[in-house]
């Protein structure tokens, strides 16, 4: 357990502690992170992803994940921090991302304009007294120093953070070298604008998502990372555990069973068809199923559901593609 | 089983992936040997309830380190499969009769490359009565093809690799300070700061922009047509890809670009070359992707004849000029490209031909004359 309480009555980390990640939820405490995700997130992570994450945990190497649209790879990180109550800290990157971004960015201009305004404001403190906000002092320079995710992951001091590095391929193609002088040992950065070496007390537990949009990742990248792939699931039994863990946290009430068990067996049908060009992933299952359990007549949609030479019903919310629509839209 | 060694074991399959071609360093051998670790077996099967040797559990943890495709899986599974065989074999072979003579037969067995490795059967063949059998000269394990991806991804020969050309294509550029003026010139900004007293105004500079020009002439088509994919992606890179140069211009030909070129990549809508190289200057790089005949293998006059009053028209304008050519260098020999790489700059399709090229393309060769 990653939190104790110690004898003065307060929360207190236990030192050097492992961490140990079920994939169920079930050691998350009370006691987290004011960082930490505060809504549990429902995941049901195989036996093996679990233990993928248990060697990045251990290694403290980055966890590539890669798969389908869909599958849940960007949901993980989130599920890790929330049953570890570890602070959590997402970056989404985008296709103008640069390395830097993730660990900090500085205001220059502020500080000149501060650097300006400052003796005036000190002259007349009356104007500060007006304006309420506190002021900025500008020979410090840290004043200006925004932290991104990983400069926060970087500044933890009592337990390691999890980083989400979200579609890493859509960067810049020099964007995972980059990274990779960070993510590794010694694990510290340098703010050249105030001087600072921040180094990890606490090895951040980093989890990257791509999908191969744009071809593959650098060779000495990938040799870096732990790499799993995510599997769509591939039995309604599977599904069927998905849709629970979806269930159990919400007010909504879970559909019937037996309309369940005929969606998923409709909706691997369809996938395992293979005639499509993009295959629905995990989220268009379960937003496709509250709208057979809301909208459809309970009475005839499992019935529906079952007689494979109809077209599904809300087909709009599987269907992605003009060419997928029609084809399933249009036979008898 | 408990007289093999793993992490002997584990080493030769380090190897043997290494070998193939995997890309693995001392330091993911060690982060193995690290992971397996008794505090963190204990973790494994904390989190994974049911009983698995440690055999077991360096496979998995050097699958997730070593690993980074469903591809790469199958191959690590194969040859911890032969390499777990083999030792089997090694260590049960004393306690079998005939364990001599099985020692000296493996022995004779030529040393099969571990491209593909054979599965070996761990388990004991039947026995044989021992006075023939080992005349019987050694018959390699049978070949097995690989159970088919669901995945349709065909493993076949790359030249150049996306990633090496978006890489390449960043060295043809000619950075011009004409963009929008948006990129914040911070010690002009302080010292003009400094030198009026006071913050008038932040200074901004222009965005640079790469005002390279480069011509793409492709041969498309006959014998071109298993390298289209290459051309493909040499052009995609080229246009699409991040920082990719600004004008891109790209004309299709069939064998020899002659008086006309064509705009699309089925070669149908013809346009003159003059009209085509209209905006040529000498600060335009061209570039012929070409195999010049080398495929063909022989040599023929008037394909080169045609390719030099061409390559005259071209070096008119510009002297930016280099070939590309798909087949590799040792084909040329005796075939056109031989004769029409004495004209132009002509290099073979592989990463470092295509930086060469485009150095040549730039006009900052170093190593071509």
């Amino acid at each position: 357990m990653p939190w104790q309480t110690s004898s003065e009555g307060g929360a207190k980390l236990a030192a050097n502690v492992q961490f140990v990640f079920r994939g169920d939820g079930s050691q998350r405490t009370a006691i987290a992170h004011p960082d930490a995700p505060a809504q549990p997130e429902p995941y049901v992570a195989a036996a093996a992803l679990v233990q993928a994450v248990n060697l990045a945990i251990y290694l403290r190497r980055p966890l590539l994940l890669e798969g389908e649209a869909g599958c849940g790879k960007t949901r993980l990180a989130r599920a890790i921090a929330y049953e570890l109550g570890l602070p959590f800290y997402a970056w989404y990157v985008r296709s103008t991302s640069k390395a830097q971004e993730g660990l900090y960015s500085y205001d220059a201009i502020r500080r000149l304009h501060d650097a300006q305004t400052y003796q005036i404001e000190q002259r007349d403190r009356s104007i500060a007294a007006q304006t309420d906000l506190p002021l900025r002092n500008p020979l410090d320079p840290r004043n200006y120093l925004v932290l991104g995710p990983l400069g926060r992951a970087f500044m933890q001091t009592e337990i390691p953070a999890v980083v989400l590095i979200d579609e890493i391929d859509k960067a810049d193609i020099d964007f995972p070298n980059d990274l990779l002088t960070v993510l590794d040992d010694p694990w510290a950065f340098e703010i050249p604008e105030t001087g600072e070496l921040i180094r990890a007390q606490h090895q951040p537990i980093v989890i990257i998502t791509s999908n191969k949009e744009k071809g593959n990742l650098p060779a000495p990248f990938l040799r870096r990372c732990i790499y799993y792939y995510i599997e769509f699931p591939s039995t309604p039994h599977q599904l069927r555990s998905i849709v629970d863990a979806h269930y159990k946290l919400g007010d909504i009430p879970p559909p019937p069973d037996d309309l369940t068990a005929a969606a998923a067996k409709r909706f691997l049908s369809l996938r395992d068809k293979g005639d499509l060009y993009k295959k629905p992933g995990t989220s268009e299952f379960l937003d496709w199923l509250q709208a057979l359990g809301h909208f459809a007549d309970d009475s005839h949609v499992v019935a529906h559901l079952s007689d494979s030479h109809r077209p599904p019903p809300f087909p709009e919310l599987l269907f992605k593609l003009r060419a997928d629509f029609q084809r399933y839209m249009t036979t008898p | 089983m408990n007289e093999i060694n793993p992490y002997q074991l584990l080493i030769e399959v380090f190897f043997n992936l290494h070998k193939g071609g995997l890309k693995l360093g001392i330091g993911e051998l060690l982060a193995v040997l690290r992971a397996s670790s008794d505090e963190f077996r204990m973790i494994l099967h904390q989190v994974s309830p049911g009983h698995s040797s440690l055999v077991d559990d360096l496979r998995r943890i050097a699958t997730l380190l070593w690993c980074r495709s469903p591809e790469d899986e199958y191959a690590l599974d194969e040859i911890w499969a032969s390499v777990l065989g083999e030792s089997r074999a090694v260590t049960k072979a004393p306690t079998l009769d005939r364990a001599l003579p099985q020692e000296q037969h493996r022995e004779t067995l030529p040393e099969h490359a571990p491209d593909w490795p054979s599965r070996s059967d761990p388990t004991p063949e039947p026995a044989v009565p021992t006075h023939i059998e080992w005349a019987i000269p050694a018959v390699p394990a049978r070949y097995q093809p690989p159970p088919p991806d669901d995945t349709v991804d065909l493993h076949t020969y790359w030249p150049v690799s996306r990633r090496q050309m978006a890489y390449s294509w960043r060295y043809l550029r000619s950075p011009v300070r004409d963009g929008p003026a948006d990129v914040l010139d911070l010690s002009a900004t302080v010292e003009q700061a400094a030198r009026q007293g006071f913050l008038l105004a932040p200074i901004y500079r222009r965005r640079e922009r790469n005002a390279a020009h480069l011509v793409l002439l492709i041969d498309q088509g006959g014998s071109m047509t298993p390298f289209h994919r290459f051309t493909q992606d040499l052009l995609e890179t080229a246009r699409d890809e991040a920082n990719a140069i600004e004008r891109v211009e790209i004309f299709y030909f069939h064998n020899v670009p002659t008086a006309s070129v064509y705009h699309d990549r089925f070669v149908t809508e013809a346009i003159p070359l003059d009209e085509a190289l209209a905006e040529v200057s000498s600060d335009t790089s061209i570039m012929i992707v070409s195999d010049g005949g080398a495929a063909r293998g022989y040599r023929s006059e008037e394909r080169i004849r045609t390719t030099v009053d061409c390559l005259a028209r071209l070096k008119q304008r510009t002297s930016l000029l280099a070939w590309l050519n798909p087949m590799p260098q040792g084909r040329w020999a005796g075939t056109s490209a031989q004769v029409i790489a004495y004209l132009v700059p002509m290099f073979q399709m592989d990463p470092d031909g295509l930086s060469t090229a485009i150095d040549v393309a730039r006009g900052q060769s170093l190593t071509y004359q």
